[in-house]
């Protein structure tokens, strides 16, 4: 052993004066980084319950929990995640997954506890002193499990649509149809949107595995209209979609449409299970979409079922009201000819008045009324019954049914529903140049956003708050609105604005014709006087309770006459509880 | 149990040797010199290499780790338990001589954690073992289970960890839990 | 390639696929897997047995054991792979060719319930002490009850709110 051997260990003085790399914890506190995946904080307020999280955890950690103070309403499940620790693996999907980013992590990564009991919590609820923190986990957009755009749908050009009564959508192709039910996080939230509780995320989840037939068959549990709804649904459920609060929406709409549109015969698609016939028989005035799915699911349950039409085609508003190139005819017939098929008995041009009314009475056990409202609402304005002056809903009816209708060159359309578009866009198709006349602003409109959009790219002016004033008679067959300007005035929150008119300025338009399209009311003169004074109506509605039985036993009512939403589903959702409704009346047992 | 008298406590203690007039005494110094036996039953050892060494150093609080349960104090539970593991895991804790302290890291001692459907992972440690601290995290960092000893030296301090009188006392209740999975006390000989 | 061509000569060769340029994978029967091995050990210079695992094909009641085998030289592996009734699966040992084998076997004799007759340990336990159920590997073992059922759970989740449930509170609440 030599010198440098002795000496050599005495180098490490060296580091006498080096700095220690010990952390000296718990002196020293170190923040973890900035992205750490901590513990959990959830927003209550932007959370939606929609129990995501639950289902991508991988090892079941998170379940929903229903939370004092928060109740569950239409999009907001009531329920909002619980975490157990002694579960959780900190991998950060649920927050990933989170669609409304509700969820996120903080970096915050200490909790200990002396019992095992201690260690599961509600986010946002259970107030742990963490939550200010902002660092932490969040969700990345760049990197989200699920697509924030929808897959677009193709549609005629603008041009080209104009010239023809050809569907405008052109539907998804398999492929994308498949890309878009992939979108689907399958919450369920959307079925409460749906006035018809329909099993929308069961449906979509069979179309993005490609079983298109079990798909249909799921749509035909509560709604023999699919189809239909496929294609001009007002779609409610898309608006309560959780992936709508960060990005598109679901297209639900357009993959119900995608799987009915595959089959052409649905007879050998859908089963159905027939029950034994029974002796009951049930009349059914109006063969709409409301009256046809209480004469299906009647029928599938063995009741004798006869459907009383006053057009020469069944459909109701759908077959008179919507365009053609909205909803082609040869889609309606399918569905309505399926219906039929399971023995429902149709009498078109029957109409039903007083005296026959009271036949139907004493021939059928039971009766729903689905007439819709076929009466319009009028301008209430002097020189109305001019003859250019039309209703939309007569006009749209003409059209369907091919009769011969003029419109001239140029046409205002007042009103700012969806019936007020489809007359613009109808008149657009015969050549005239189109004016929209709505006596709010543009957003305040009723109608369905892709319609307003739809009007505008065909061409369609749209001018607000427009109060008509009178109408006069012009000369060379046109006629003149006279019309004024209306104020937007605040109704306090909550509330939407009134339009008011703001006195002593006039102006005037001459057109070839007026189309009002400001909604339509109930036409109740059928109903023979001894009914009529018992059933109670209600704001020009019949009525009904939550079996849609009026105040009159026996006489079941749904559709646009009774119910204040005036949509097809809605009608649909009417049919379908009237079924179990007057079921329930058979056996006695209405509650 | 029979001829495995050896390895497991057939019987409770008839004389717990804790307590008298300089308890508080014996309570304040043991929550300084925290001995733990080096033995990492899961993924959560790996956390305790940076803990015991020089980037922690728990030493300076008086941890350290030794080779031998009958020197120490602390077992510490470093994340899931099997069945088997379960077993050498009773052993090592009975060969470990009074006052005795079990720390248990993670989530799976908890409730299962990422294991909770394992055929072969244990979901509820406090079923067998008392444990006296829980610090969850998958795995808890250093920082965290430095944390952890806090909490478990004031409780000594405080003479609240007794979780090893617990286990003394309800005895049968954790071997019936404890036979419930492990049907076979018998240890295996490695001469494989 | 050169080797499964040769193999393809003198065995039945159910299956051959080159996967990669190390790694080829051959399917044999059940008759040519053990002379198979021997030819590749002894004259191909597939000297070294990797590992043996096994793969429950419930469908179609099969078990296939895989046999990756590594040839030092030539720096290339191959998978021989064979199929096995899973009912009463049985198979020979080849711990006699390679020594090795005999742990492995006696893995997948514990988590398949693969019977390999002639392997002298493979009754012994390896992992799985006093196990009382089906081999856990096999697909028809439920290792979410067994867990519940034997180690049980300190809360029952409530699980995931099902997509009805949603609808239904929603209803139950407007109705109040």
């Amino acid at each position: 052993m030599g010198l440098k051997e002795v000496l050599k260990p005495l180098g490490a003085w060296r580091q006498i004066a080096k700095r220690p790399h010990t952390i000296l914890v718990p002196k020293v506190s170190r923040e973890a980084a900035e992205r750490y995946r901590g513990f959990h904080v959830n927003d209550l307020e932007k959370c939606i319950g929609c129990g995501t999280c639950a289902a991508v955890c991988p090892n079941e950690a998170i379940d929903m929990v229903p939370v004092e103070g928060i109740e569950p309403k239409k999009g907001d499940s009531g329920f909002r995640p619980r975490i157990d620790y002694g579960r959780c693996c900190w991998c950060g999907l649920c927050v990933d997954s989170c669609p409304t980013t509700s969820l996120r992590m903080t970096n915050e990564y200490i909790w200990v506890r002396e019992t095992p009991d201690d260690f599961v919590y509600i986010p946002g609820y259970h107030i742990k002193g963490f939550e200010k923190k902002e660092k932490g986990y969040r969700k990345d957009k760049e990197h989200s499990f699920t697509d924030y755009h929808r897959v677009p749908m193709r549609e005629l050009p603008p041009e080209e649509r104009v010239e023809t009564f050809a569907e405008v959508v052109l539907g998804y192709a398999e492929e994308e149809a498949r890309r878009e039910a992939d979108r689907c996080v399958g919450c369920g939230l959307c079925i409460a949107g749906c006035p018809d509780r329909m099993h929308i995320p069961d449906y979509i989840r069979a179309i993005a595995s490609g079983e298109y037939a079990r798909s249909v068959n799921i749509m035909y549990e509560n709604n023999p209209f699919a189809e239909l709804c496929g294609k001009v649904c007002t779609r409610r459920c898309e608006s309560y979609c959780s992936l709508g609060h960060e990005g598109d929406p679901v297209a639900i709409r357009w993959l119900k449409r995608f799987a009915t549109e595959r089959f052409s015969d649905l007879k050998q698609v859908i089963k159905v299970k027939k029950a034994e016939p029974k002796d009951k028989s049930v009349g059914i005035i109006g063969a709409g979409p409301g009256g046809l799915t209480a004469a299906y699911y009647l029928a599938l349950r063995g009741y004798k079922v006869t459907v009383y039409e006053a057009m020469p085609e069944a459909g109701g508003m759908t077959m008179a009201g919507i365009p053609k190139y909205r909803f082609p005819f040869p889609s309606l017939k399918k569905q309505v000819d399926f219906i039929l098929s399971q023995g429902v008995e149709l009498k078109l041009n029957y109409f039903v008045d007083q005296e026959r009314f009271r036949e139907l009475m004493k021939k059928h056990h039971a009766i729903y009324i689905g007439v819709g409202l076929m009466k319009p609402w009028t301008l209430g304005v002097p020189g109305e019954d001019h003859p250019n002056v039309i209703y939309a809903i007569d006009f749209l009816r003409k059209i369907n049914f091919k009769e011969p209708v003029e419109v001239g060159k140029e046409v205002v359309v007042i009103g700012g529903g969806d019936v007020a578009m489809d007359a613009a866009r109808v008149s657009r198709r015969l050549g005239a140049e189109v004016t929209i006349a709505y006596r709010r602003r543009k957003v305040d409109m009723p109608a369905d956003h892709e319609e307003i959009e739809g009007a505008e790219e065909e061409g369609v002016r749209i001018w607000e708050k427009i109060i008509p004033i009178r109408v006069e008679d012009a000369p060379e067959g046109k006629v003149k609105l006279v019309y004024g300007k209306a104020k937007m005035v605040d109704q306090g929150p909550g509330k939407r604005p009134k339009p008011v008119l703001i006195e002593g300025e006039e102006y005037e338009l001459v057109v070839d014709r007026i189309i009002v399209a400001i909604g339509q009311q109930a036409d109740l003169s059928f109903l023979p006087p001894e009914i009529a004074e018992k059933m109670e109506v209600e704001r020009g509605r019949i009525k009904v309770n939550h079996r849609q039985m009026t105040s009159v036993e026996g006489i079941f009512a749904g559709g646009d006459v009774a119910n204040r939403v005036a949509d097809a589903i809605s009608a649909i959702a009417d049919g379908l509880r009237a079924v179990k409704g007057i079921e329930l009346y058979f056996q006695g047992k209405m509650d | 149990m029979g001829k495995d008298k050896n390895y497991f406590l057939n019987e409770k203690p008839e004389k717990m040797t804790y307590g008298g007039v300089f308890r508080k005494i014996n309570d304040w110094a043991r929550a300084r010199s925290l001995w733990v036996v080096a033995y990492g039953t899961g993924c959560g050892s790996i956390e305790l290499r940076p803990t015991f060494t020089s980037r922690f150093d728990a030493e300076r609080l008086g941890m350290r780790m030794v080779g031998t349960p009958r020197q120490a104090d602390v077992l510490i539970i470093s994340g899931y338990l099997t069945v088997k593991t379960l077993k050498r895991v009773i052993r090592v804790y009975e060969q470990m001589q009074s006052p005795k302290y079990v720390v248990a890291l993670g989530a799976c001692p908890i409730n299962g954690g990422m294991y909770y459907d394992s055929y072969n992972a244990i979901n509820r440690l406090d079923l067998y073992l008392p444990v006296d601290v829980w610090i969850t995290g998958c795995m808890p960092r250093p920082e965290a289970i430095l944390a952890g000893f806090k909490r478990l030296q004031e409780l000594i301090d405080s003479g609240k960890a007794d979780g090893w009188k617990k286990y003394i006392e309800n005895l049968d209740w954790y071997r019936e839990n404890q036979r419930k999975i492990i049907k076979n006390w018998r240890m295996p000989n490695y001469n494989w | 390639m050169e080797i499964l061509d040769k193999l393809k000569e003198k065995f039945e060769i159910l299956q051959s696929q080159e996967k990669r340029e190390d790694l080829a994978l051959v399917g044999t029967t059940e008759k040519d897997l053990i002379p198979l091995l021997v030819y590749l050990k002894e004259y191909e210079g597939y000297k070294t047995l990797v590992m043996i695992s096994c793969v429950d094909w419930i469908e179609e009641g099969k078990f296939e054991l895989v046999y990756n085998l590594w040839n030092p030289s030539k720096k290339h592996n191959i998978l021989v792979k064979t199929k096995i009734p899973r009912e009463a699966p049985k198979f020979q040992t080849i711990y006699k060719i390679w020594p090795q084998a005999e742990a492995y076997e006696r893995e997948i004799h514990e988590m398949f319930g693969v019977d390999f007759e002639g392997n002298p340990t493979q009754h012994e336990e390896l992992i799985l002490e006093d196990w009382d159920d089906i081999p856990p590997m096999r697909r028809d073992f439920d290792t979410l009850k067994y867990s519940m059922e034997k180690f049980g759970e300190r809360e029952p989740k409530s699980g995931i709110i099902i997509r009805k449930q949603i609808s239904e509170q929603y209803d139950e609440w407007r109705r109040k």
